[in-house]
This record gives C-alpha cells, structure tokens and sequence, in this order.
C-alpha cells in the first residue's frame, strides 16, 4: 500500500517486493506446516549476508523494514508501533480496501517516523570500529604484561631452585603466587640464618618473595657447628678449635661456667657431646662467688641432680643382687650424693634420694612386686653401707613397669634426688 | 492508481510464463516458478477511468504431479485459465482448474486459448461454446509468440476491475 526508503541505490519495487514476500510467507505455510497444527506459519526475519528482511504481520496489513547492515535492536520495536499506528488510523480503509493504495499515502509519516528513529542507533553503531580496536588494544597490552609479569617470576623461581644447597632452609615448594609473587614453602632449623636473609645473600628481592616456614631440628655437622659457636659465644673466655667435625674448647673458665657449657653442649641434640672434650679448660678463681650466689648454686645442684637421676641400676632376670657393675655405678652416686648433700646444708636445703625398684612383666604381680621392692631396699642397704644416711633414704617398689618395649628393660633401680627448704 | 491482483493458471506447458514474458515488467526470474511455485510481475494498464496495476502472479502449471495451490488466490481480483489449443487436453484439465478455483474464491474469470498461431487441434461445438459463456467472463485467442490478443484481455480485464 505504502513504502518509503532511505536512500538505498537500489530501490525496489516495493509493490513486488510485498507480493513475493506475500508468496513466501504462503509457501513456508505450505511447506513447514505440521499435520497437528494448521496455524499459518509468519515469516519473522529474511536474512542475506548484506540484507534484513524484518516481518511485522497485523490482522489487516503488514510492515516489512528491509535493512542493510547490522540491525538495530530497537527497530523490531519501533515497526509493531508503526503497525498498530496504521491500523489504528486506517482501520476504515483497511476494511474496505479493493487496491487503490491512494487512502494510504499519509501513511508515509507514520514509515518514515520509523526510518528516522533507526537512523539513530545507526550512528552509535559507527563508533563501536573504534571502540572496538581500543578494547582489543587494551586486551593485548594487558596480556602482554601478565606474559611479562610471568616470566618474571618464572625467572625468580629458576633462581630460587638452584640455591636450594643450602644445608639448613630445605625448600619444600615452589610455585608463583598472583601476579608477579612467588611462595616459597620451607623448612628451616630455628638456629639457622633466616630465609629473608638467606635469599638477599643470593642477590633475590625478598619483596616479591611469600615465606611459609616450618620448623625442623637439623643433624646437618654444619648447622651443629653453627649452634656450638652460638653457645661458645655466650663464654668469652672460651675458644673451640674444630678438628675433624669435633670441637675442642680452651681458654679459661670458673668450675660454675665450665658446668653451664658442659650443660649446655649436652643439650644440643646430634653434637654427641663428651665432658672430656671440655678438659682442655684452665679452671681460675674459686668459686666463691658463685658460693655466695643462691641461683648459680640450685643450677649447679640441678645440673648434678640430673646426673644422678639419669642413672639406673641393671638386674638379671628374678633376680635383686647386685652386680658388680651396679656396686661401681652406686660408689660414683653415693660420692655425687654426697657432694650434693653438702651444698643442699649449706644451702639450707633438705635433701633426699629416692630409689624406685621396678621388675619385668614376667612371673605373678604380688612377686613382681615383692621382687622390685627386694631391687630397691638392696641398693638402699648398699648406700647406707657406703655412708648415706638412712633417713635421706627412700626404697620403693614400684612393681611391673607396665609397657611392652620395656620388658628388657624394665628390670631396674631408679634414681631420684629431692630437696626442698629447711634442713 | 487502483492496484488488483491476477492468478494466471493452467496445466504443464500451455504458455502461461511466456504468455506474458514480453507484456509485463518482470524483475524476478523464472526459475521462483519452479522454486516456490509462484513468480510476480506487474503490468499498468490505462483504462478509460483510471491506470490499474496489475499483480499478475504467475503460478505453477497444475498437473498430477503438482497440486493446485488455494492460497496462492487470495486476495486475488480475478483469474486467467490458460489453455493450449494444440492440446485439447489441456482445456480439460483448465476446466478442472475451474472447478477446483470456484470452489475457494468468488471472482471473475477468464478464458486464453494460446498459441492461435498454430492449428487447433479441436473445434468448439455450439454447446462447448455456451458452457464456455457461462463458466468464464470472457474468452480470448492470444498468441505469445505473436503477441497476439494479450493485451487486448489484460485491457479488458482492468476494465472489469474499474466497474
């Protein structure tokens, strides 16, 4: 009835265009329609690699947008307004229509309201090239730095594995972290230089580097030697010479000192220590100042407490007589004890030793119990004998000691020395 | 300007695209016949009133391989049966065409008998003649090879559609 057109250099026949268009939409009803359905099939959308076709079907009349380039999203929009506004205007026209399309020539407006609103969307889509390609530039730029930022710290990790010698930080992971961090997951022996300080002597920037540290108690001889120097360092009167991974300590130290270091050294665990290695030490002075002081005394009481408590008397199987070798080892208590003793009046302490006898799993509970009790009054009697008083004395039988891995071992005399204020 | 919508139908062969190949402007190529079953041309015709455009839809011959399309008639103003007077079959099968039109649409219709530049093959008895009165409008001799009457029966059907 109507057509208008932007433009287009080909403009086409507008009356043929809608017949064909009439024909199509009968042939895909003809075609398409489904033997449960006889509903007529509308074509919606025509589209061709440069061209759109947009169908709007009213029940009188229909529109139809040939479109070049993109559609815009509005337009399906703006042709069902268009097509209700026919046929709300020409609902008259329409009913008695017998093909003079002149009744339709006001038509235009309302069409070219519908062209004009299109025109719009069009511009902006002219813009999208632009902002398109800033996209994709910024895409690649920001790619790029990641790939950059990535091969930074795949570098970072390089370096960090090859310095993974050193002895005490063993390094137990390794992977990047965001965008240019790496993690390191370590183990590291508490006395051992820290991580921070261990990568910046590699020339590594620890900013960019996450530590997750664990501690771990080293054997490694390096690492002891470290912690010998450490304790050497707090006696700056001693000096250790190491000869073939064993150190050997001199220069000079009061009987007080020499027993903190001999106490010390024994604690470090995989040095093995020896008290012999100490006899190279010149004792100076007398102790009489460290007499005078009641701290230094209990330590030193402490140190030769646990001498004692450390040692344990051996029985054969049933048997509570002592051998030979027990005899000896109670002959070196009883001289400690005695020491012990001497100090603990001086000091006003009361002190006691007492001695727990313990027998194996094997053989009844009440004779187990006799027995360990038989263990411990024999060695009491052979202290008193020695020159212990019997009321510092103390013999228990402590019956089976009750776990299995002790079965060899279980059949012994404890030791343990008490003291408390007040003579 | 009027616009009016004409059906040209007939069997296989009988000359209906070549019928009007040299009268119309056509801009759609032939082988939409054979595609869709249908080809669109249209044609002014100036008329004592006023100019009518015709829509000629020129469908598919309708055969027994190929059959009648309703839809293609509506909306349609008027029809052309075409017929080839070399083959009297073909006016047999443009009367069953008749019926089959009769029985969807109430319009005018008309009658081609083509190729008159060639003998007929039949010669119309009185009553043939008055059942052919009484079923179509009008009846015309056209030619498409001379050109003969075409336009002379799109002239008269545009007058028809004026009054």
């Amino acid at each position: 009835m109507n057509s208008v057109s932007l433009g287009l250099e080909l403009e086409a026949d507008a009356d043929m265009v809608s017949s064909m268009l009439t024909a199509i939409n009968d042939f895909v009803t003809d075609s398409f329609t489904t033997n449960a359905g006889k509903a007529e099939q509308n074509l919606d959308v025509v589209r061709t690699d440069d061209f759109t076709l947009l169908l709007k079907k009213g029940p009188k009349a229909s529109v139809v947008a040939a479109i070049t380039g993109n559609m815009p999203q509005d337009v399906a929009n703006q042709l069902q307004k268009t097509l209700e506004e026919i046929h709300s205007l020409y609902d008259k026209e329409l009913d008695d229509f017998d093909g003079d399309s002149i009744q339709f020539e006001n038509s235009e407006h309302q069409l070219r309201d519908c062209l004009m609103t299109v025109l719009k969307p069009d511009k902006v889509s002219r813009n999208r090239p632009w902002m398109a390609w800033t996209l994709v530039l910024i895409v690649l730029i920001g790619s790029g730095f990641l790939l950059f930022k990535r091969w930074q710290s795949q570098e970072l990790i390089e370096h960090v594995s090859l310095i993974d010698k050193t002895p005490v930080i063993l390094l137990t992971n390794i992977d990047t972290l965001g965008l240019e961090k790496i993690q390191l997951e370590v183990m590291r022996d508490p006395a051992a230089q820290s991580v921070i300080e261990w990568l910046e002597q590699q020339s590594i920037n620890s900013s960019r580097v996450i530590v997750k540290e664990r501690a771990y108690l080293s054997l490694d001889p390096l690492l002891i030697k470290h912690k010998v120097e450490q304790v050497v360092a707090r006696h700056p009167s001693v000096t250790a010479n190491w000869i073939d991974n064993r150190p050997e300590f001199n220069g000079t130290s009061t009987n007080l000192n020499k027993l903190l270091l001999q106490n010390e050294l024994a604690n470090l665990i995989g040095l093995n220590f020896q008290p012999t290695w100490l006899d190279n030490l010149v004792i100076e002075g007398t102790e009489n100042k460290a007499a005078n002081d009641p701290e230094l005394i209990r330590a030193i009481l402490d140190l030769n407490i646990a001498k004692i408590d450390r040692v344990s008397i051996a029985f054969e199987p049933g048997q509570s007589e002592l051998s030979e070798q027990a005899i000896e080892k109670l002959i070196e208590i009883e001289q400690q004890f005695s020491n012990l003793v001497e100090v603990a009046e001086q000091q006003e302490l009361s002190m006691g030793l007492i001695i727990m006898g313990a027998s194996d799993t094997v053989g009844t509970a009440s004779f187990n119990k006799i027995l360990s009790q038989k263990r411990a009054d024999n060695v009491k009697l052979k202290m008193q004998e020695l020159g212990i008083a019997a009321s510092r004395l103390n013999a228990i039988g402590l019956g089976v000691i009750e776990l299995k891995t002790t079965k060899e071992g279980a059949r012994k005399v404890l030791f343990n020395v008490i003291y408390f204020d007040g003579v | 300007m009027i616009q009016k919508k004409i059906c040209l139908l007939g069997a296989s062969a009988v000359g209906k695209t070549s019928l009007i190949r040299q009268y119309v402007e056509g801009i759609f190529s032939k082988k939409y016949l054979t595609s869709i079953g249908v080809k669109i041309d249209k044609k002014q015709v100036k008329t004592d009133k006023q100019i009518v455009q015709l829509m000629i839809w020129d469908i598919e011959g309708i055969d027994r391989y190929c059959g009648f399309q309703a839809k293609y008639l509506r909306g349609a103003s008027a029809f052309i049966i075409v017929t080839d007077q070399t083959r009297s079959q073909s006016l047999v099968e443009g009367f069953d065409i008749l019926k089959m039109v009769q029985e969807v649409a109430d319009i005018p219709g008309f009658l081609a008998i083509n190729k008159s530049d060639l003998p007929a093959s039949w010669h119309w008895s009185e009553t043939e003649l008055e059942e052919l009165k009484q079923s179509f409008n009008q009846f015309f001799d056209t030619s498409a090879k001379t050109g003969d009457g075409v336009e002379n029966m799109f002239s008269h059907i545009a007058k028809v559609q004026t009054e």
